[in-house]
C-alpha cells in the first residue's frame, strides 16, 4: 500500500509527476523555445534571435491566416452562442424534462465523435445541400460560409455545456417575481436572467472561440485543403509541407498557442466562478 | 371592516387536465389577515397564482372593488407576492433587490430611495441595506422578500408559505411581526399555508381548502367551535370523533343521541350539515380533547368505568391521555386535562367520562338510498 509518510516514496512520487508534467509540457517548451532560434532550419539551434519573430509579423500571408482565423472564430462564436443559449432557454423551461436530459446527452455527445467523422459529414451537408440550396438563393455560399458553419457545429457542444451548468444556478422563480414587481419582458432579460448568466455567455463564447481557433479537420475539408481559405492552423500545415522547415513555423505556432490559450483559460475560469445564486442559504 | 377588495367568483382550473379548483368563491375585505389553509396538494398555490396573475382559471372571475381583473397581466394588479423561496435576485444587494418594484414603476430616485429604506426600515433590515443576498441569514432573506413585496405599497400582499423553511422559534417571532406588520400598514394580506397553528395565530379569517373546494372560511373561532364537515373538524385542532346513533326507549318529548360516552340530547348536538333533525340517527359527534372531563374510578366502585387510560403525554401545561372506550371497543379518545389540577393516572387505570360543551356538532351519515 502508499504509505505517504515514509519521505522516500514521498519523493519518489514528486519525482514520477515531474517526470509526467515535464513529459507533457516538454513538447511545447521545444516548441516556443525554437521560435527564438538563429539559425535557417526548425529543427537546429543556433543561438538566440527575434529575426523569425520579424519574419512572421512581415508575412502577409500569415497576418492573412490570422485574420482569416479571427474573422471565422469571431462568426462562428456568436452562431454557436445564439444556438447554445436558445437551447438552453428551452431545456430550463420545458415541461418535458425528461425530453431535455436526452438532448443533454445528445448536445455533449459530438464532444467525443472523431472530428475527421464530423467533417465529412459536414462537407457532403454542405456541397449536397446547403450550397445548392444558397445558390437557388441567389447566394454563393462559399469556403468562408463553411468553415464558420462547420466551427459553429463543432463549437456548440461545449458552449451549451457550459451556459447549461450557468443556467441551472439560475433559479426562473425570480422572473415572476420581477413580473409581480411590474417589470416588462425587455427589463427581465436585462436586468435579471442577463446580468447572471453573463458569466456562462462570457465563458461559452471564449470556449467556442477557441474551439474554433484550434480546429484544423473541419477547415481542411470545407475549405479544400486550404487552397480556397487559409487559416492559421492550415497555413502551419503548408509550411510543413516545403522541403526546409524555417523557424517561423514555431513562431506562428507560439501564437497561436497562446491566443487560444488565452481563450481556453479565460473560459474555464468564468465557467468555474461560484454563482452567487449557489451561496444563498434560502430554500430550495 | 371595509367592503371587500377581492372577489373570488366561481374559480376553477386545471392543470394537466386535472381539475385543480372547482368552483371556488369568497371574499377577501379591505385590510384583512385572510389565510388559505389547506393540506398539500389542495390547491391554495394554484389560486394565489391565479389572484397575482400568474395563471388564467378555466372559469370564473375576479373582481378587485367590485371590478373584474381576471385578464389583467401581472404587472398591472396593485399586489405583490412573497414566494415561498424569497426568489430574490441574487445578483443586486438587499436595497436594490427592495427598490426593484419602485424603479419598475418609474419613481424619481429620491423617492425610490427613501421608500425603500423605509420598508428596510419597517422589517429591521436597514443597516443590511448594502449587503448581498447570499450573506444574509434564511430569516433575514425572509425579510428582504417582505421589505421587496410591501416597498411598492400596493393595496394586497400574497404570501406563499413564507416561513415554511424557517426554524420553529423563528417562525413563531415572524408570525407576530408579519401581523403586526400588517397591521401598521394596514394592507391586505392573503396567506397560504399547510400550517393551521400558524393561520390561527394570524388570520382574522380563513378559508380550509380540501382538494380543490372550499370547505368552510370563517374566523378561527367559529373554524374550531363549529367545523362545517368532518375535514374541517379533523384538519383544525385535534378531533375526538364519537359515534352517535338515535337513542330507543327514551321519552320522546326528549330525544337523545347514545354513545359510548354519554346520552346526549338532540338539544345540545348543532346539525351541522343537515340542519333538519330527522337526519339526526346515525352518524358521529365532535367532541374536542379538552371538552372531555376524567375521573378515576375506584376498583370498589359499583359505577361501571367507561374507559381505561392507554398511554399518557406530559405536554407541560396539559396531561393528555388516551382513553379506550369499554372495554370491547376499539374506539379510543385524547382527553386533555390541566397538569396543575389533576395528579397523573397511571396506564390501565379505569376512568369515567364526561363531556363538558354547551354545543356539540353532529355530522349525519351520508344516507345511502
Amino acid at each position: 500500500m502508499v504509505n505517504s509518510s515514509n519521505p522516500m516514496r514521498k519523493k519518489l512520487l514528486l519525482g514520477w509527476t515531474v517526470l509526467s508534467l515535464a513529459l507533457l509540457y516538454t513538447p511545447v517548451f521545444m516548441l516556443v523555445f525554437y521560435g527564438f532560434n538563429a539559425g535557417q532550419f526548425a529543427l537546429r539551434w543556433e543561438g538566440f534571435s527575434l529575426r523569425w519573430y520579424a519574419a512572421a509579423l512581415s508575412n502577409e500571408e500569415m497576418i492573412l491566416a490570422l485574420l482569416n482565423s479571427l474573422l471565422i472564430g469571431l462568426f462562428s462564436t456568436v452562431i454557436s452562442v445564439a444556438l447554445a443559449f436558445t437551447y438552453c432557454l428551452w431545456a430550463q423551461r420545458t415541461r418535458f424534462k425528461r425530453l431535455a436530459g436526452t438532448s443533454d446527452s445528445l448536445m455533449s455527445l459530438p464532444l467525443f465523435i472523431p472530428e475527421i467523422v464530423l467533417s465529412i459529414g459536414l462537407l457532403v451537408m454542405i456541397v449536397r445541400f446547403l450550397k445548392p440550396a444558397f445558390l437557388e438563393m441567389g447566394f454563393n455560399f462559399d469556403s468562408l460560409a463553411a468553415v464558420i458553419v462547420g466551427h459553429a457545429t463543432l463549437a456548440v457542444g461545449y458552449a451549451s455545456l457550459v451556459l447549461r451548468t450557468r443556467f441551472n444556478s439560475y433559479d426562473i422563480q425570480q422572473e415572476l417575481a420581477a413580473r409581480d414587481l411590474g417589470a416588462g419582458s425587455r427589463q427581465i432579460f436585462l436586468e435579471i436572467m442577463l446580468p447572471q448568466i453573463m458569466p456562462g455567455l462570457a465563458a461559452a463564447a471564449c470556449l467556442s472561440f477557441a474551439v474554433s481557433l484550434d480546429d484544423f479537420y473541419v477547415s481542411y475539408f470545407l475549405s479544400t485543403g486550404g487552397s480556397a481559405l487559409k487559416t492559421l492552423p492550415l497555413y502551419i500545415w503548408s509550411l510543413q509541407g516545403r522541403k526546409a522547415m524555417t523557424p517561423e513555423i514555431n513562431v506562428v505556432s507560439s501564437v497561436l498557442l497562446i491566443v487560444a490559450l488565452l481563450f481556453f483559460c479565460t473560459g474555464l475560469t468564468l465557467s468555474r466562478s461560484r454563482s452567487s445564486v449557489e451561496n444563498l442559504k434560502g430554500p430550495t | 371592516m371595509n367592503g371587500s377588495l377581492l372577489s373570488v367568483r366561481n374559480i376553477s382550473a386545471d392543470l394537466a387536465n386535472r381539475a385543480v379548483l372547482q368552483n371556488l368563491s369568497f371574499d377577501v375585505a379591505d385590510g384583512e389577515f385572510f389565510s388559505l389553509l389547506g393540506p398539500s396538494g389542495c390547491g391554495k398555490t394554484t389560486l394565489l397564482k391565479i389572484v397575482a396573475g400568474f395563471l388564467q382559471p378555466a372559469s370564473g372571475e375576479l373582481l378587485w372593488n367590485g371590478r373584474s381583473i381576471t385578464g389583467l397581466p401581472p404587472q398591472q394588479r396593485d399586489l405583490n407576492l412573497v414566494f415561498q423561496n424569497y426568489a430574490l435576485f441574487p445578483h443586486m444587494n438587499v436595497f436594490d433587490n427592495v427598490a426593484f418594484g419602485l424603479r419598475m414603476k418609474k419613481l424619481p430616485p429620491a423617492e425610490i430611495s427613501e421608500r425603500a429604506h423605509e420598508a428596510l426600515e419597517l422589517v429591521r433590515m436597514k443597516p443590511f441595506a448594502q449587503r448581498r443576498i447570499n450573506e444574509l441569514s434564511g430569516g433575514q432573506q425572509q425579510r428582504v422578500a417582505l421589505a421587496r413585496a410591501v416597498a411598492p405599497r400596493p393595496k394586497l400582499v400574497l404570501l406563499d408559505e413564507p416561513l415554511g423553511a424557517l426554524d420553529l422559534q423563528l417562525r413563531k417571532q415572524m408570525q407576530i411581526e408579519l401581523k403586526s406588520l400588517q397591521r401598521q400598514l394596514g394592507m391586505t394580506f392573503i396567506y397560504v399555508t399547510h400550517d393551521q397553528e400558524e393561520a390561527f395565530a394570524m388570520s382574522d379569517r380563513i378559508a380550509i381548502l380540501n382538494q380543490g373546494r372550499l370547505e368552510q372560511e370563517g374566523s378561527p373561532e367559529i373554524l374550531y367551535k363549529e367545523p362545517a364537515s368532518r375535514f374541517v373538524a379533523r384538519f383544525i385542532g385535534n378531533a375526538n370523533f364519537l359515534n352517535a346513533a338515535a337513542a330507543d326507549g327514551l321519552k320522546a318529548n326528549c330525544p337523545a343521541l347514545q354513545t359510548d360516552v354519554e346520552i346526549i340530547p338532540f338539544a345540545k348536538a348543532a346539525a351541522t350539515a343537515q340542519p333538519n333533525q330527522t337526519a339526526l340517527t346515525q352518524g358521529v359527534l365532535l367532541v374536542r380533547p379538552e371538552q372531555l372531563e376524567l375521573s378515576p374510578c375506584p376498583p370498589e366502585s359499583t359505577v361501571r368505568a367507561n374507559g381505561e387510560v392507554l398511554m399518557r403525554q406530559y405536554l407541560g401545561a396539559q396531561i393528555r391521555y388516551f382513553v379506550r372506550l369499554q372495554d370491547d371497543s376499539d374506539s379510543q379518545v385524547a382527553v386533555d386535562v390541566h397538569s396543575s389540577e389533576h395528579s397523573l393516572l397511571e396506564n390501565g387505570s379505569k376512568v369515567n367520562l364526561f363531556i363538558r360543551a354547551q354545543r356539540i356538532p353532529f355530522y349525519a351519515d351520508v344516507q345511502t338510498p
